[in-house]
């Protein structure tokens, strides 16, 4: 036994309380010359007692923290590179062999409880297949399991909204240097009608066409350029870096980050022997689509934190994703598993004529952005689209130090201008979450309930504690169980 | 750009000749090489290059510290530059420390969440490295039993739960009083108590040095007197400390024996007031019994004067006799009982210890020893005393020391009940309290047309927030009687109730 010493308690220096709970308590000290530090104390862990004295044991668990210092250093270490644009069934197994399977967005899903947009964009995407003729055929196939269908994240691959991916469909393949692992995204489609928002008109239909035949073999041919280069590929790490400090948080605004995707691609396109047409055309496509990074952004940040998953014991998240119905994560020491709650509805601003009851709930893998510590948690780097997404600069600046409590550690490979280049968050601890009961923000579009209507808004919303809670008592179980 | 800035910073420090802060690019690292600045690295655009020549090794090390430091500005310790919000409130211990700016950093929390939670966030605390004073009742004794083994595993000091009071130095936490400083140390089990006996010492002139409570279990079998004897270790190294005493309703006899042994070894006089136990028998010969708060605060100051100390008037009299108001009392045969509700726990136990000496045979929710157990739900027969300050009274609701309203309502339906003759109620004042303590009593008080009388203890000192004095001559006018001490109003009540013959 150590004795205490008093100090602290009693001698020289004036008494430092840090005072939890009635705020009453602390004028009496403060009278006497006393310093108080004040806790705005919420009941933490889901308002669970029992929780919370758990959450106050893993808290204090320095494996927890050596786990966590492991994957945080690996997810730190990774340096994902460009390398490729292939069809999606070279790159994926499952998607190859001419297997009839798509991939979705978020945790695992049946057809039956899907949103529209999701319903869409899989009937679009057996269209776009061939596997049936018509959009009624399309759904009954999918109805009667004749297709089969899983989550991108189980296949290394992400795509934003519906996230719907079918073999023939070019992917981005991006490449941690690190663990030579690749990771893969869908190409942006651009705004309006598009796949991702459920639309599977002949508009849709012809510009994935399009994407198959032109646009992805042109990339592909541009970037074996570029791989033979000093680097390899692409290094997305410093491109993303550097599209922060001009205002990206690269999941809702990658206006910066696609102009600088353009630029190092230029010469290399120019020199991949592609017809001068073929260029122009590609070179306008992406020209005319400030999301077009978007994909490429997702793919490298879950290139990054594939390398932190596995560790054994780590609460660090390592995928945030949303099916349209449930919101899941994945978290390091809890291997492929998903914790879920139900999706939660957007707050955000809605285009003219549409309001949230014509909401779709949560949906897409974007959120792989604000788990790799960017989109809504680099906010302050993106003033530009804060009032997008119902704020203000300074909400923008609130949001991202709020996030930084959430951290693992920090990554000085992505600052944050407006707040004194501070890094930006690496690694979210679940223990975090649900002692702060600060939930994680995310950045986000909103589709129109009914597949194929598309955008209706934007906004922000936060991943539900639900997911948090489901993670922790997977790996802090309660005693006797 | 921010890595020039970085360079411009190093190349400033003192002994720092030159600084380069780069990307590792095939270029750069290429001129470093070539400078024979470093050797072959295994490094990418993606890494940072840091090159310092320095006057030796040991400034270079500083240089490359500072240069990790720049590069990783934490956001929480907000690097902010101008427009940066503030930060927001922290919702937990963690955050709150996180977001600390200033040194020294907070050494003890002081915790009044609900129950269920407290220990919790007391482990937090602890952890972080804190003393911990858990005001919360409410708490598992298994939690309690746990925290206290870690505290003490850590040298840190667990205070509670159901800590209602401490003093450290002169800084009130949660229920104290305003009282003088001077050379008497307490601790005790019990935070009434302590507020009873360091009001007392004021009154007598003699001031408190340090008041640690340890909570309401502490010298239970089951906890074994962790912070008792924890606390009486700190009170034998301080220097301010001349006279101990110890405060405690029953303790565990095996328990407190070891505690008093520890207290007898301090080299200082020590005082015990075991409530409901004999200290003679318990205690190593030395220390000092007291049967009473008021006594042991007595002995206390002898101890500290010399000599039996002089009482200071203070308004209402010398110690055991009361001031009389114009009271309304209805002296009709059929009022025959005492009823007592005390927002002092400790308060109400002396009460009952004190009525039964005077020949009352008392039923309570919180007995003492010869009391009898109120049953929950079977209404109230004979002399009654009720701890509105009980778990049951305070599970989601205010104690009725922060919020008198739960007393108000039983002093009404007392005043009101034909059986009644005696009301004897404690009135507990100092920091953390009401803001209105008296405000309902009062208003109750000066609208009964007639009924039972009321006895009143008002345990302060007249430079609390609210004080003593003025509370005093309050009661005083509505009728009520106001004595000194709480033993002094309970022998007052049970010699008002005797007067009307004692057979309930």
């Amino acid at each position: 036994m150590s004795v205490p010493t008093g100090e602290g308690l009693f001698g020289p220096t004036p008494l430092g309380v840090l005072n939890v709970g009635l705020t009453s308590f602390a004028p009496p000290v403060t009278a006497a010359g006393g310093r108080v530090t004040s806790v705005a104390w919420r009941p933490p862990a889901g308002a669970d007692p029992e929780r919370a004295w758990r959450l106050a044991t893993a808290l204090a668990d320095a494996e927890v923290d050596a786990a966590n210092a492991i994957a945080v250093a690996a997810f730190l270490a990774s340096d994902p590179v460009l390398v490729d644009v292939v069809p999606a069934a070279t790159a994926i197994e499952a998607l190859g062999g001419g297997a009839r399977r798509l991939l979705h967005a978020g945790p695992p899903i049946s057809f039956e409880e899907m949103c529209g947009p999701m319903h869409g964009a899989l009937v679009g995407a057996v269209l776009f297949e061939g596997w049936a003729g018509d959009p009624v055929a399309a759904e009954a196939l999918l109805r009667r399991g004749a297709v089969a269908i899983e989550p991108c994240h189980h296949h290394a691959a992400v795509g934003p909204m519906a996230g719907v991916l079918s073999p023939s469909m070019p992917v981005w393949v991006v490449e941690d240097r690190r663990s030579a692992r690749r990771s893969f995204s869908s190409l942006n489609e651009g705004l309006g009608a598009v796949l991702r928002f459920g639309a599977n008109g002949p508009e849709v239909l012809e510009r994935l066409a399009w994407m198959r035949d032109e646009l992805g073999p042109v990339l592909a041919s541009t970037l074996a350029v570029t791989r033979s280069g000093e680097s390899g590929g692409l290094p997305l790490r410093s491109l993303m870096a550097q599209a922060l400090h001009m205002g990206d948080e690269v999941h809702n605004r990658n206006a910066a980050a696609t102009g600088l995707l353009l630029r190092r691609l230029l010469t290399d396109l120019l020199a991949c022997g592609a017809p001068i047409s073929a260029l122009g055309r590609v070179a306008a496509f992406i020209g005319g689509n400030d999301h077009f990074f978007l994909n490429v952004s997702m793919a490298a940040c879950k290139a990054m934190l594939t390398a932190a998953e596995g560790v054994a014991r780590s609460t660090m998240v390592t995928a945030m994703a949303r099916n349209g119905v449930r919101f899941g994560i994945q978290v390091s020491g809890g291997g492929q598993q998903w914790f879920e709650a139900p999706a939660p509805v957007v707050k955000g601003l809605f285009f003219p004529g549409f309001g949230p009851d014509d909401a779709a709930a949560d949906l897409g893998d974007s959120a792989i952005t604000e788990t790799a510590g960017l989109g809504g948690f680099a906010m302050a780097a993106a003033p530009a689209i804060a009032q997008f997404v119902g704020g203000t600069p300074s909400d923008a600046l609130a949001n991202s130090r709020r996030m930084a409590r959430l951290a693992i550690a920090q990554n000085p490979a992505f600052t944050l201008p407006p707040l004194g280049f501070a890094p930006t968050v690496a690694g979210i601890d679940i223990r975090r979450v649900l002692d702060s009961g600060v939930l994680p923000i995310i950045n986000t579009g909103i589709a129109h309930r009914a597949a194929g209507v598309g955008q209706i808004g934007a906004g922000i919303t936060t991943a539900p504690l639900g997911c948090f809670v489901a993670a922790f008592d997977a790996l802090f179980p309660p005693a006797g169980i | 750009m921010a890595l020039l800035a970085v360079s411009a910073r190093l190349a400033a420090l003192d002994g720092v000749s030159r600084a380069s802060v780069a990307m590792a690019t095939a270029v750069n690292v290429a001129a470093a090489l070539e400078a024979g600045a470093i050797g072959p690295i295994d490094a990418g655009p993606a890494d940072v290059l840091v090159v310092v020549t320095a006057q030796n090794e040991a400034l270079a090390q500083d240089a490359l510290e500072a240069a990790w430091t720049a590069l990783t500005v934490a956001v929480v310790s907000g690097g902010g530059s101008a427009g940066a919000t503030a930060d927001e409130p922290a919702t937990c211990i963690a955050d709150a420390l996180a977001l600390l700016t200033s040194e020294p950093r907070p050494s003890v929390a002081l915790i009044s969440v609900p129950g269920p939670f407290a220990a919790a966030e007391a482990r937090k605390a602890l952890v972080a490295g804190m003393h911990v004073m858990i005001f919360s009742d409410n708490v598992a004794v298994q939690a309690e039993v746990e925290l206290k083994q870690l505290g003490r595993s850590l040298g840190l000091l667990v205070m509670g739960p159901d800590c209602g009071t401490a003093i450290l130095d002169g800084m009130p936490l949660a229920f104290a009083n305003e009282v003088r400083r001077g050379p008497v140390g307490l601790v005790g089990a019990s935070g009434t108590g302590l507020q009873e006996v360091s009001t007392q010492l004021d009154r007598l002139g003699v001031g408190v040095s340090q008041l640690i409570g340890t909570g309401g279990r502490d010298l239970s079998a089951a906890v074994g007197g962790l912070s008792s004897e924890a606390a009486l270790l700190l009170l034998g190294a301080d220097p301010a400390t001349e006279v101990i005493v110890v405060v405690s309703k029953p303790p565990d006899e095996v328990v407190a024996r070891r505690v008093l042994g520890v207290a007898a070894t301090l080299g200082k006089p020590v005082v015990a007031v075991l409530l409901g136990s004999e200290v003679s028998r318990i205690a190593p010969a030395g220390v000092h019994g007291a049967s009473t708060l008021a006594a042991a605060a007595q002995l206390a100051a002898q101890l500290v004067l010399g000599s039996p100390p002089s009482a200071r008037p203070s308004g209402d009299g010398e110690p055991g006799e009361a001031v009389d108001g114009s009271h309304v009392a209805d002296g009709a045969a059929s009022r025959r009982l005492l009823r007592g509700l005390f927002s002092g726990g400790t308060l109400g136990y002396e009460a009952q210890l004190v009525l039964r000496e005077h020949g009352l045979e008392v039923a309570s929710n919180a007995p003492a020893p010869g009391s009898a157990r109120l049953i929950a739900g079977a209404g109230l027969h004979g002399h009654v005393v009720i701890d509105l300050g009980a778990d049951e009274f305070t599970d989601g609701r205010p104690h009725p020391m922060i919020d008198p309203a739960t007393r108000d309502r039983w002093v009404a339906e007392a005043l009101e009940d034909p059986a009644v003759a005696v009301v004897l109620l404690d009135v507990v004042l100092g920091h953390g309290g009401s803001p209105d303590p008296i405000g309902g009593l009062v208003a109750l008080l000066a609208s009964r047309p007639s009924g039972p009388e009321v006895v009143v203890h008002v345990c302060g000192t007249d430079r609390d927030p609210i004080p003593r004095h003025l509370v005093v001559e309050a009661l005083v006018r509505c009728g009520a009687l106001v004595a000194p001490s709480n033993a002094a109003a309970a022998a007052l009540a049970a010699r008002r109730v005797a007067a009307r013959g004692t057979r309930p």
